[in-house]
């Protein structure tokens, strides 16, 4: 399947004596929107990590965009149109918003090794990290630091980085935590605004997020994946009820 | 900036106004400390990396000069500062190959050894270095004619250098490069994440940082026209970084107050009581207490204070954090 | 290069080794458990040194200014520790640097008190002969270091698998948080181990005075070494301090007899190849 955007086979990872993932292999296509759903435990940040880059699976492959990835470093991927999110806000806090997002623009420019020059100079760049602020509202704190924004606003901030890096697969790790609802809405339509030139991935324990941006589930427990299908299939899986969701979908 | 004009108007009048020659050759020293801390800053203060080793490239540096000049006869200002920070760059790549495998406290315990080898090499390789008898008998080359031999001409000498060194790493810290190097002191997973290559990054800002102690170092041996081990033991690294903390993390023109202090309380105090490094200790200790921010940071709360900005004097952060360097245990980079 | 050869510099590396596991166990303790990396280690030893030779000048019995020794260092730690250090836990860097200028004012200090002259210290006159085995001379004093050292470390071992502290310390080695949130007083924890590693490191500084004597700059000489140790070893491993110490021992022994104008190049060898190898200790624990 060349249309696969993310391919996952045979993967797991153990620390010690401890099996985190076991045999993860699913596949997700070109602009698709997937879930993936599972208690704590399960693993889903683990395989996020692996996906990244940040650390290696002790057995099994990993393919992104048909190329196999799995030796490849988390920069490296990054390179390959592979960025996400981090479930704890994981920004720069002492540089400022604008800064923040240009960090993320330039990363693929050839400029990042430009060392005389000053970075103010490359007006162009922060002209484009002003549209992306604009979009979410916070072109005035453009100069604060992220440190004084608000706990939604780092949130908006942590998607922005991401999208600035204009990847083809996007892992967002739980996007909406800890946001009150009206952020949650401002968060959700981001992710529904990008275009399905991007490919996401999505961990998320708001039910109604999930349903409102995924077009797929891949369930995961222990480690194992348990279902994977549409919505409604997963929804009426005998095993996803039973095991993890006790019905409450 | 009128500061900084006054500030230059001052240094360069001293010379002129009957100023002791015994304090023109101390603040000939504190610019090449000043320097060498700048430098150290760039790691420091911008990058996160606390670099317990920055005397090893200064006084490698100094050793490849003086020996360039007294066994293969390279007489000349460029030819003597050319081989010199080049020694210190090969160190420099060399050391960090090594210790970049590890970041955080790792990387300081690494920096530590690897610091204390180039003094062992110094102190034993006898038939290179002259061991502990060092390298006499430097002269200064002249440069573009100008004899240096005075130490009024080098005064002036060491001044521009100074000011050559803070406009090229002022230059570098304002600049996307700079920008990166601020990404990595703050969040290296981030950076990873967006694609960069976290360890290259590092790898340039160390070689670029140990290319400016090396001009540094090179000064220095033609200031004190003797080379030894102890320029380049980890007490002067241990230095080196002191300045950089009293002067203020992060701020590289802070690194010229810090050098003035720990200068003229090495020299200067020693006519008065033999104690100079349990003052200086103790100085330092408190700074690292009650102003992580150093004299710079120390100085700007007061200011703000004065102007009503602010109600307290208390650093708005209690660690060294202040300038967003902070370690984290024994992290160690991916293979 | 005969058999005698290797015996004197295995026996003479053990020896050091020995002396080292006594510094770098409260270092890759302290560190293990508090993520402080105590720069003032090596002073400490010093410090044990002086004040151990000054006790015994006063007749004091060996042994017991040893230990002397050692409690008084232990005091001087726990005061630096519980006025300036605690409080600082969270932030590695900020302690490291506290211990860095604390070692600058204690060595300033011990150099007023007992002036820049290196000082011999001679063994316990019972221990003061030598062991003779047909070309190979080797100190008795030697031997007993050893014993005592492997003696200290046996108890250590023992009490980091038996004891509730030793508990304690392994499990906040591994996960500061999760000791934490079994409700284990950690902070009693921080102050045992803190003053355990001054106290080893005091009573080693009279212990390996007749082999080390006592000057300034001792210690600067000494950290590195045994920063060395822990690098090999692995940060907060035990069993990592005691191979590492006597490896680098070893290394510095031979290295000395065999290429004395590298020596200190021979000891960061395998510094070097561990880095290169297994950032994380010969006992770390994997990343």
């Amino acid at each position: 399947m060349s249309a696969a955007c993310l391919s996952l086979r045979g993967v797991a990872k153990r620390f010690g004596s401890l099996a985190v993932l076991e045999d993860v292999t699913f596949e997700v296509g070109s602009g698709e929107r997937r879930g993936i759903l599972g208690p704590n435990g399960a693993g889903k940040t683990t395989l996020f990590n692996i996906i990244a880059g940040e650390m290696r699976c002790s057995r099994g492959s990993v393919e992104v965009l048909g190329r196999d990835v799995t030796g490849m470093r988390a920069h490296q991927r990054a390179r390959l149109g592979v960025a996400r999110t981090f479930q704890t806000t994981t920004l720069f806090p002492k540089l400022s918003v604008a800064d923040n997002v240009v960090l993320a623009l330039q990363a693929a420019s050839r400029e990042r090794f430009q060392c005389f020059v000053p970075k103010t100079r490359y007006a162009a760049r922060y002209d484009e990290a002003m549209a992306l602020l604009e979009r979410v509202g916070l072109r005035a704190r453009a100069n604060a630091p992220v440190d004084a924004l608000g706990y939604g606003e780092k949130r908006q901030v942590e998607i922005l980085l991401a999208l600035a890096q204009k990847p083809k697969l996007l892992l967002l790790d739980e996007p909406t935590a800890g946001l009150a609802p009206g952020d949650t809405a401002l968060v959700t339509e981001m992710l529904k605004r990008e275009e399905r030139t991007t490919t996401m991935v999505l961990i998320e324990h708001d039910m109604s997020v999930m349903f409102d941006v995924v077009d797929r589930l891949t369930v995961l427990h222990h480690g194992r994946v348990v279902a994977d299908g549409t919505l409604d299939e997963v929804r009426a899986d005998r095993n996803v009820q039973d095991v993890y969701l006790g019905g409450t979908l | 900036m009128i500061v900084a004009v006054a500030g230059l108007v001052v240094a360069a009048a001293l010379p002129k106004v009957g100023v002791p020659t015994f304090y023109v050759s101390l603040l000939t020293q504190t610019f090449i400390y000043a320097i060498v801390a700048m430098s150290l800053d760039v790691l420091v203060g911008f990058t996160g990396l606390v670099n317990f080793s920055q005397a090893a490239f200064f006084g490698v540096a100094a050793y490849g000069a003086a020996i360039a000049a007294t066994r293969f006869h390279v007489a000349s200002f460029g030819g003597g500062m050319a081989l010199g920070i080049a020694t210190a760059v090969v160190t420099a790549a060399i050391f960090g190959l090594i210790a970049l495998r590890a970041e955080g406290t790792g990387f300081i315990i690494i920096t530590i050894a690897l610091n204390q080898i180039a003094w062992g090499l110094a102190y034993q390789w006898v038939s290179v270095s002259n061991g502990d008898n060092g390298i006499t008998g430097l002269t200064r080359p002249p440069l573009f004619g100008l004899d240096l031999s005075g130490n009024t001409t080098y005064y002036y000498v060491c001044l521009g250098a100074l000011l050559v060194a803070l406009l090229f790493l002022g230059a570098l810290v304002r600049s996307p490069f700079g920008l990166v190097l601020q990404g990595l002191r703050e969040t290296p997973r981030r950076m990873r994440a967006l694609g960069y290559d976290v360890w290259l990054y590092r790898y340039l800002a160390l070689l670029v940082s140990a290319a400016v102690a090396g001009f540094a170092g090179v000064l220095y041996a033609w200031y004190n026209q003797f080379v030894g081990p102890v320029d380049l033991a980890l007490d002067l690294s241990t230095q080196f970084l002191i300045i950089v903390i009293l002067g203020g993390i992060g701020t590289l023109y802070g690194q010229l107050l810090g050098a003035l202090i720990v200068v003229f309380l090495s020299n200067g105090l020693s006519a008065i009581t033999q104690r100079w490094e349990l003052i200086l200790g103790a100085i330092y200790f408190v700074i690292v207490l009650y102003a992580p921010d150093g004299l710079v940071g120390l100085g700007r709360r007061i200011a703000q204070r004065a102007q009503g900005r602010r109600g307290s004097l208390a650093p708005t952060e209690p660690l060294l954090a202040a300038s967003g360097v902070a370690l984290t245990a024994a992290e160690i980079d991916e293979p | 290069m005969g058999a005698a050869f290797y015996l004197q510099n295995v026996l003479g590396g053990l020896a050091y080794g020995s002396l080292l596991f006594l510094i770098a166990a409260g270092l890759t303790l302290v560190f293990g458990l508090m993520r402080i990396l105590n720069l003032a280690q090596t002073a400490f030893y010093l410090l044990g040194a002086y004040v151990g030779l000054a006790l015994v000048t006063h007749h004091w019995n060996f042994w017991l200014a040893s230990g002397a020794a050692g409690i008084i260092t232990m005091a001087l730690g726990l005061a630096v520790y519980s006025l300036f250090l605690h409080r600082f836990h969270t932030d590695p860097l900020t302690s490291l640097l506290l211990t860095l200028g604390f070692a600058l004012m204690l060595d300033d200090a011990m150099l007023a008190l007992w002036g820049g002259d290196p000082q011999s210290i001679s063994p316990p006159a019972f221990l003061s002969g030598s062991v003779q085995l047909g070309n190979l001379v080797f100190p008795e004093y030697w031997l007993a270091v050893i014993v005592i050292s492997l003696a200290i470390a046996a108890v250590l071992f023992a009490a980091l698998q038996r004891t509730m502290l030793g508990v304690i310390i392994r499990a906040s080695v591994d996960d500061e948080e999760m000791a934490r949130g079994l409700g284990v007083n950690v902070n009693r924890a921080f102050y045992l181990v803190f003053a355990l590693g001054a106290l080893l490191a005091g009573a080693g500084g009279l212990l390996g005075g007749p082999i080390t004597s006592a000057y300034p700059g001792l210690d600067g000489e000494l950290l590195p070494l045994a920063f060395a140790v822990v690098i090999v070893g692995g940060m907060g491993s035990l069993s990592g301090a005691l191979v590492g110490s006597l490896l680098i021992g070893l290394v510095n022994a031979f290295g000395k007899a065999m290429f004395p104008e590298f020596s200190y190049f021979t000891i960061f060898v395998p510094v070097a190849l561990i880095m290169a190898l297994r950032p994380q200790g010969l006992f770390g624990r994997t990343p």
